[in-house]
C-alpha cells in the first residue's frame, strides 16, 4: 500500500517556496473552514480552492487521489453510518427497519466530503514541505509557548531525529527479520494472533539496538557542542515573504466566503 | 607547547569498577598524526572520550589547547577545539539532510546564518561531498556518511580531530576514502589527528604510534620502531604487519634483511637488492 500522507514531494512550485509557518497556519485555517462549511456552495468553493492549490503545487491530481485511497474505507463507513442514523427530513426509502431521509443523505455526503477535503489539505502541506522545514515551522510557531515552559525546541529536535532514524530502523528491522527467517522464523503464515506473536522476537532486538543508538547519538551530539536550544542559531532562516501574505489573504477570503455561504 | 597533554590519567567507569585507563601520560604536538593502537577492550575508546571532555579523568589531568578538561565552565571550548568522529556512521548523523547535519555543530555554537552556510559548503567540499549537500544520509554509503561526519566536525574549525575507530565499520573502499581525506586534512590544513584503531596498516601511516593494552601505555614511537617489537604487539593482542612478520621469519632463516619492513614494495626492493648481491 502506498501512503502519501506525510511524504515530501520535492519541487519548486509557489507552494513549495512558501514559509512553512504560513503553510501550517493556512492549513489550520482551512481545517476550520472545512468544519464551518455547511452548504453545497461552500463545499464547492472549498473544492475549487483545493483543486487550484493542487495545480499550483504542480503535483498531479492523480497522485493526490492515490493518497486518498487508504482513507476510502473510513469515508464510506462514515457515509453509511451518517446516512442510516440521521433522523428528520423527508423520507426517501423505507424498507423494514431501514429509513433513509434526505437530511441523512445530505449530512452523510457533507461528512464524506469533509474527510476528503481534510486529507487533501493536510496532504498538500506535507507534500510541499520537507520534514526539516516542517519541524522548523512548528518550533518557530510554538516558540512563544517556550516562555511558559513549553519545550518547543526539544519537541522539534525530537521530531526531526525521529524522522532521521525511520529509514535506519526500517533497514534494521528488515535485517533482523531476514536473520530470523534464515533460522526458520515464520512471519507470513498462521492466524493474526500467531503472526503478531512471531513479531515479538523481532521487537526485542530492535528496541535494544534503538536504545544503543540513542546512547551513541547523545554522545555524538554532546561532542558537537549540543546543549539545548538556548543560544542556538539556524542555518536556514525562516522568512515570510509577499507570497505568504498573499496566501494568507486568499485563505482568509475563502474562510469569509465559506462562513457567509 | 604541545596541543594535548595527558598526564598520569586514570579513569574508572564506576566507583567500584577497575580502571579502564591506568596512569597514562603522553603529549601530542600541533599538526601531528598520532595513532593510538590497541585491541578491543584495551581502553583506547575511553582514552578518546577523555580527550574531548566527554569523560573527566578520575585522577590526573588532560589539557587540550591549554584548557584543563576538568574546568566545567570551558567544556564547550574544549569540544569546539577538539572534534570527534565516532565508529558508527549511522549513529552520529542528526539531521535528515546532509548540509543540515554539517550545520548542526555550528548552530550549536551560535554562529551567524551566513557564516554557517559558507563554512558548510567549504567543509563539504573539503571532504569531497560537495554535490551531496541536499541528499538524505541514509541514501549514502558508509564511507560517504563518515565523510559527512568529518565535514560536520571540520566546519567547527577544530585544531584537533579524534577519530574513534572511524573506519571499523566500513568496507575497504570506504576505509580508503576516509583515510585519504583525513591524511589530506592533516597535511594541508595542519589539523592534529588522533587516529584510534586496531588496524595495523592504518597505524603505519601515522607519524607516531601509541600502543595501549589493559588501559596502560605499553609503547610509543615511530611506526617502524613499534612494528619491530613483534613480541610486544602479540602480547597486546595485535597483529604484526604481514611483511614485518615475513621479514623476521626470513631473518630467522638466515637471510640478511632489515627487521623493519612494512610494505610489500619495501619487501620487493630488499629482496631484489639481496638477489643482485648474490
Amino acid at each position: 500500500m502506498q501512503i502519501t500522507i506525510g511524504q515530501y514531494f520535492p519541487g519548486d512550485s509557489l507552494l513549495h517556496r512558501m514559509d512553512p509557518r504560513a503553510k501550517i497556519l493556512i492549513t489550520i485555517a482551512l481545517i476550520v473552514g472545512v468544519f464551518l462549511a455547511d452548504s453545497v456552495l461552500s463545499y464547492a468553493a472549498m473544492f475549487a480552492f483545493a483543486f487550484a492549490m493542487i495545480r499550483l503545487s504542480r503535483i498531479s491530481v492523480k497522485y493526490i487521489v492515490k493518497g486518498l485511497k487508504p482513507i476510502m474505507f473510513i469515508v464510506i463507513f462514515t457515509f453509511v453510518i451518517n446516512m442510516f442514523f440521521t433522523t428528520g427530513g423527508t423520507e426517501l426509502v423505507r424498507w423494514r427497519f431501514i429509513r433513509i431521509t434526505d437530511s441523512g443523505v445530505r449530512a452523510a455526503s457533507f461528512m464524506a466530503l469533509r474527510l476528503v477535503l481534510l486529507v487533501i489539505v493536510t496532504q498538500l502541506l506535507t507534500l510541499t514541505t520537507s520534514s526539516i522545514a516542517l519541524t522548523d515551522g512548528i518550533e518557530s510557531l510554538l516558540k512563544p509557548l517556550a516562555r511558559i515552559g513549553f519545550p518547543a525546541h526539544e519537541l522539534a529536535m525530537m521530531m526531526s531525529i525521529a524522522m532521521r532514524f525511520i529509514p535506519t530502523l526500517m533497514e534494521e528491522t528488515d535485517k533482523i527479520m531476514k536473520a530470523q527467517m534464515a533460522r526458520g522464523a515464520d512471519f507470513e503464515s498462521g492466524s493474526l494472533i500467531q503472526r503478531a506473536r512471531a513479531m515479538l522476537p523481532l521487537l526485542v532486538p530492535l528496541f535494544v539496538s534503538a536504545f544503543r543508538r540513542a546512547d551513541e547519538l547523545a554522545l555524538a551530539m554532546e561532542a558537537r557542542c549540543y546543549r539545548g536550544g538556548r543560544g542556538r542559531t539556524r542555518m536556514k532562516q525562516l522568512r515570510c515573504t509577499k507570497l505568504d501574505a498573499a496566501g494568507a489573504a486568499v485563505a482568509a477570503a475563502l474562510l469569509a466566503v465559506v462562513a457567509v455561504l | 607547547m604541545s596541543i594535548i597533554a595527558v598526564s598520569d590519567v586514570s579513569y574508572k567507569y564506576r566507583e567500584d569498577a577497575g580502571e579502564a585507563v591506568k596512569n597514562v601520560s603522553f603529549e601530542v604536538e600541533e599538526g601531528e598524526f598520532l595513532a593510538i593502537l590497541g585491541a578491543n577492550g584495551s581502553g583506547k575508546s575511553t582514552l578518546a572520550k577523555l580527550i574531548n571532555a566527554l569523560f573527566v579523568p578520575t585522577s590526573g589531568s588532560v589539557t587540550v589547547c591549554g584548557i584543563d578538561t576538568r574546568d566545567e565552565s570551558r567544556v564547550w571550548d574544549v569540544r569546539a577545539a577538539c572534534g570527534m568522529v565516532f565508529q558508527n556512521p549511522d549513529n552520529q548523523l542528526v539531521a535528515t539532510i546532509v548540509e543540515e547535519d554539517v550545520a548542526f555543530g555550528l548552530e550549536n555554537l551560535g554562529v551567524a546564518p551566513d557564516e554557517i552556510r559558507r563554512r558548510v559548503t567549504e567543509a563539504l567540499d573539503a571532504v569531497g561531498m560537495g554535490e551531496f549537500g541536499k541528499s538524505a544520509p541514509h541514501m549514502l554509503s558508509g564511507g560517504q556518511k563518515q565523510r559527512v561526519a568529518i565535514a560536520g566536525v571540520l566546519a567547527m574549525k577544530p585544531r584537533v580531530i579524534v577519530f574513534d575507530e572511524s573506519t571499523a565499520m566500513l568496507d575497504p573502499v570506504g576505509r580508503a576514502e576516509v583515510m585519504n581525506v583525513v591524511r589530506r586534512l592533516n597535511r594541508e590544513a595542519g589539523i592534529t589527528v588522533l587516529w584510534i584503531t586496531h588496524f595495523m596498516d592504518e597505524a603505519a601511516q601515522a607519524d607516531r604510534i601509541l600502543v595501549i593494552d589493559g588501559g596502560s601505555l605499553k609503547a610509543c614511537g615511530a611506526p617502524r620502531d613499534i612494528f619491530r617489537q613483534t613480541a610486544l604487539l602479540r602480547e597486546a593482542g595485535l597483529d604484526v604487519p604481514e611483511m614485518t612478520a615475513l621479514a623476521q621469519a626470513l631473518r630467522a632463516g638466515g637471510l640478511c634483511l632489515p627487521d623493519d619492513i612494512l610494505t610489500v614494495d619495501e619487501m620487493v626492493v630488499e629482496l631484489c637488492r639481496l638477489k643482485s648481491k648474490t
